[in-house]
């Protein structure tokens, strides 16, 4: 199969993503931006909406999201839409829209809401679970998008979890867009290009965490992704970037995604990382590691195994510093090293839009919620899936507590508190030889959205901007398609002083084309 | 902390929306040491989305028939307002991104027509340079209408802004003639002192000579205490907006029976308001927002511009609209010397700079730009008890 990419005919395969396709031949400079920047892909997942391109005649369509299709015309997106006429359609309310009625809405077919279903439901509930994506699964146990795909015992686990919550009878809708909420439990969607309202009696929000981004210069360059995106098109379609890749970052995310990257034959060049190297003064550390999951700590020495026999260098205690197109890497060990593809991983930041769209603040947990909102896994603190699990199971049953049926939730609290003694351990073992602060110069990119530099934002507080707002307004830093989801975390960071305040993501919480809400 | 120990200033300005950011402009320009204190987190009104209104609004006649003839008392202003825009900024070197590509109410249906068609002849009146379009004539003139619209009513000098810049410019103006910003101040009250006031806030008591309740919707609470009973209410608004387009829509769109105002920014944006309802919010909170007012105002837009639809929406927000009477309330206060009021009524960006160099000039006691008879505050003059204003003391 093959698909046209701006007059090129490039090998597609059924069933995986146009960022698959793209990033598999080769290609990363996807569109220009305002400011004539390249743009890239960053975090594979649908939030960052770095990756836009225009698909048969459709104007800025996420490539991470969109699949392949025969005869499909997709070509860089332009920085102003082009617009066409289209039938008129007569103007509708809100309740117009269809409408679904659940006991339970479950936001997120990850660990956490797979898990918050099953035992939803197995309590008697009538559960609608929505996820983004093609499949469920979410990012930890992502399935494969291609029909045969070879998978691992990671992706084997999740596709047992997802059958047993199929079996319990719980209704999985796919590539579904839950892109408001509203008081008084309302919900509003999008599935196939049209628009759906949800008014769950409960709901649980599991909608996980993206990877925060790394502001040091370059980092927005074509060809520098987040290691999740790197792992996603691995995982779901097989597909390795050419040439030299380097990932650099804080965790294991990273070591996994070299180990698999170099089983699947990629060219790893170096693993940076930025915590130092495991010492005696680990050795009890890991073993009570051991002790509580045997399983992921010798999964961890087999991929460190792995490296050391391809003979991929691990710079450890180091930090990428700086980033040249080309790519041309910088560390704070001075070392240079040269990619074709830079994948980075220093971390991730829950994805709290909706919570905090029904009332919750930051920082926000699951008792400090409105009456019916209960909320799991990454997208509460980041404890990984195996805490998440746990979670979700824990908030389903509170769901279904809350509506007066009894859940057993079995020894999730336990096996959520040696999943989280676990991480920690992990932590302990990966903390940062230094602070993970980046290297932000005055052209440093904060804003990626609206090419907003360290520069610009310093300027709008010599100008009197005291608050985050007030930063907002003057730079329109936060004002672009992901809503401040990469530069609010940065910008607490760069003005601690300034009052934290408005720039939660609002409604729609992802863009939503006018031709849904009319459906 | 006693009143003696207070802060003390010449002129205090509350309220640091486009009014506020313009009088202490206008004062500090004539000399006067100005403070102002703003209650919100940046310079400038959450409610505008930068349109230019000249005509009468059909929702605001639809929503508040009894006050249509405030309004129509202050129609004269929205095109010396308009005027004042594009002065102010040739004048002080400031870019507003300001756009005069007239505005188009458009119609579906002969009544709706027939109701432009009288709306018009008023405002012609009133001495409003507007027009009747047919559909040959408005298609011709908006070839991105879709096929429901049958007329519409074109206003010339009617456009749009971009009020980040616009907002951003005034206040870094002010900053230049030395006003002093205090920002995040929500003020408590205001008492008279001898022959000054005393702003009361967190951040302490402030005295000085004169204030100008510049505050919105929260002018009327302000200024209750000194024999006002100002009905401003908030009418908090949803606003949504669209990544950006190629150039398609010049002129600001509106319709004659329904709610929108659709208008493209210079950047390519495409802003939907035209006042769907948000949710009033408790204290300082924003206003939440109203999945019906997003779906009806998009789809509406839609409706009338049908290219919208492959566009995408990226961001809602949500505002306070101020509504008083139809009209301004403008001018010093007779009964409180150094006291004075500057809400500018509905469409209140497009009159703040004309609103405001009309207070400025009356505190002055120069001749307005334009006569503010109509629109002093005495109009909500009640009887105060006995011991006249309050004083620090009758109020603890």
């Amino acid at each position: 199969m093959f698909i046209d990419w701006d007059g090129q005919a490039l090998p597609a395969r059924p069933g995986e993503s146009l960022l698959a396709t793209l990033t598999a031949a080769g290609i990363t400079t996807l569109r220009h931006d305002g400011q004539g920047a390249a743009q890239g892909a960053w975090c594979g997942m649908g939030a960052c909406q770095a990756c836009l391109v225009n698909v048969d005649g459709m104007p800025n369509r996420r490539a991470c999201m969109v699949k392949v299709a025969a005869g499909m015309t997709a070509a860089p997106a332009t920085e102003r839409a082009k617009l066409h006429k289209m039938a008129s359609a007569p103007p509708r309310r809100a309740a117009d829209l269809p409408e679904r009625r659940p006991d339970v809405l479950v936001i997120g077919a990850g660990p956490a809401g797979l898990s918050a279903a099953l035992v939803a439901r197995r309590a008697g509930l009538n559960v609608l679970l929505v996820d983004e994506r093609g499949s469920a699964g979410g990012q930890y146990y992502k399935q494969p998008d291609i029909a045969g795909m070879p998978i691992d015992a990671q992706a084997t686990e999740g596709a047992a979890l997802i059958a047993r919550v199929q079996a319990a009878g719980v209704e999985i809708l796919s590539e579904t867009t839950v892109w408001g909420a509203f008081a008084g439990l309302e919900f509003a969607a999008s599935r196939g290009g049209a628009a759906f309202r949800i008014r769950p009696r409960a709901v649980v929000v599991a909608t996980g965490a993206q990877e925060t981004a790394w502001p040091v210069p370059g980092w927005t360059l074509p060809g520098v992704m987040s290691t999740g995106a790197a792992q996603g098109l691995l995982r779901t379609a097989g597909r390795i970037p050419p040439g030299r890749i380097v990932i650099a970052g804080n965790g294991p995310l990273n070591l996994q995604l070299a180990a698999e990257l170099l089983a699947a034959g990629a060219d790893v060049a170096a693993l940076v990382e930025a915590a130092p190297a495991p010492g005696l003064g680990r050795v009890g550390t890991v073993a009570r590691m051991a002790a509580a999951a045997p399983g992921l700590v010798r999964r961890g020495i087999a991929y460190r195994a792995r490296l050391r026999r391809a003979g991929v260098p691990t710079l450890w205690a180091t930090q990428v510093t700086s980033i040249a197109a080309g790519l041309e890497i910088e560390t704070d060990g001075g070392e240079r090293l040269a990619a074709d593809m830079l994948c980075l991983g220093y971390g991730l930041v829950p994805e709290t839009a909706l919570p905090r769209a029904l009332g919750a603040m930051p920082g926000l947990s699951t008792n400090t919620m409105p009456p019916g909102v209960f909320i799991a896994g990454d997208c509460t603190t980041i404890g990984g899936a195996h805490v998440a699990a746990a979670a979700g199971t824990l908030a389903g049953a509170a769901a279904a507590r809350y509506l007066g049926l009894a859940a057993d939730p079995g020894e999730a609290q336990a096996r959520m508190q040696r999943a989280a003694a676990f991480q920690a351990a992990l932590w302990r073992l990966y903390a940062p030889a230094r602070p993970l602060l980046g290297h932000i110069t005055p052209t440093t990119i904060i804003c990626r959205c609206e090419g907003v530099t360290a520069e610009d934002i310093a300027a709008a507080q010599a100008a009197g901007a005291y608050s985050h707002a007030a930063i907002k307004q003057a730079t329109r830093l936060g004002m672009g398609r992901c809503q401040g989801r990469g530069c609010v975390p940065l910008l607490a960071r760069l003005s601690p002083e300034s009052v934290p305040v408005g720039l939660a993501p609002r409604a729609p919480v992802r863009p939503v084309t006018i031709a849904e809400l009319a459906g | 902390m006693s009143d003696s120990a207070a802060e003390r200033t010449d002129t205090v300005v509350i309220g640091g929306g486009v009014v506020g950011t313009c009088i202490a402009g206008f004062l500090a320009e004539a000399g006067m040491a100005v403070t102002v204190l703003d209650a919100g987190h940046a310079a400038g009104s959450t409610s505008n989305a930068g349109s230019l209104h000249v005509q009468m609004q059909s929702r605001f006649m639809r929503l508040y028939p009894d006050r249509v003839p405030g309004l129509e008392a202050q129609l004269p202003l929205y095109p010396l307002a308009v005027r004042f825009w594009a002065e102010l900024g040739t004048r002080l070197g400031l870019d507003f991104e300001l756009k005069l590509t007239g505005g188009l109410m458009v119609a579906e249906t002969p009544e709706q027509l027939a109701f432009l068609e009288t709306k018009a002849a008023r405002e012609r009146e009133i001495g409003l340079d507007v027009e009747i379009l047919g559909s040959e004539a408005v298609r011709q003139m908006a070839p991105y209408l879709g096929p429901a619209i049958i007329g519409a009513e074109l206003c010339r000098n009617e456009g749009k802004l971009n009020p980040l810049a616009a907002n951003r410019g005034l206040a870094g103006w002010t900053r230049g003639l030395g006003v002093l910003w205090r920002r995040g101040v929500h003020v408590t009250d205001i008492v008279a002192d001898g022959d000054g006031y005393v702003v009361h806030s967190a951040i302490g008591p402030l005295h000085c000579r004169q204030v100008i309740i510049a505050a919105a919707w929260d002018s009327g609470r302000l200024a209750t205490p000194f024999g006002l009973a100002i009905p401003s209410i908030a009418e908090p608004l949803n606003i949504a907006i669209t990544e950006p387009a190629q150039p398609l829509i010049g002129h600001l769109v509106q319709h004659a029976d329904r709610m929108i105002t659709l208008k493209q920014l210079a950047a390519g944006q495409i802003v939907i308001g035209g006042g769907w309802p948000a949710r009033a919010a408790e204290g300082s909170a924003a206003p939440g927002l109203e999945l019906d007012s997003l779906v009806a105002s998009a789809t509406l837009g839609l409706h009338v511009v049908p290219a919208l639809g492959l566009l995408r929406i990226i961001r809602c927000w949500a505002g306070n609209n101020t509504v008083v009477d139809g009209r301004g309330v403008l001018g010093r206060v007779a009964t409180s010397p150094g006291l004075a009021i500057a809400i500018p009524g509905d469409a209140g960006y497009t009159l703040g700079p004309l609103a405001a160099r009309m207070v400025a000039d009356d505190i002055l006691g120069r001749v307005p730009i334009a006569d503010i008879e109509a629109f002093r505050p005495e109009r909500f003059n009640v009887a105060l008890p006995a011991q006249a204003a309050p004083t620090r003391a009758a109020r603890t």
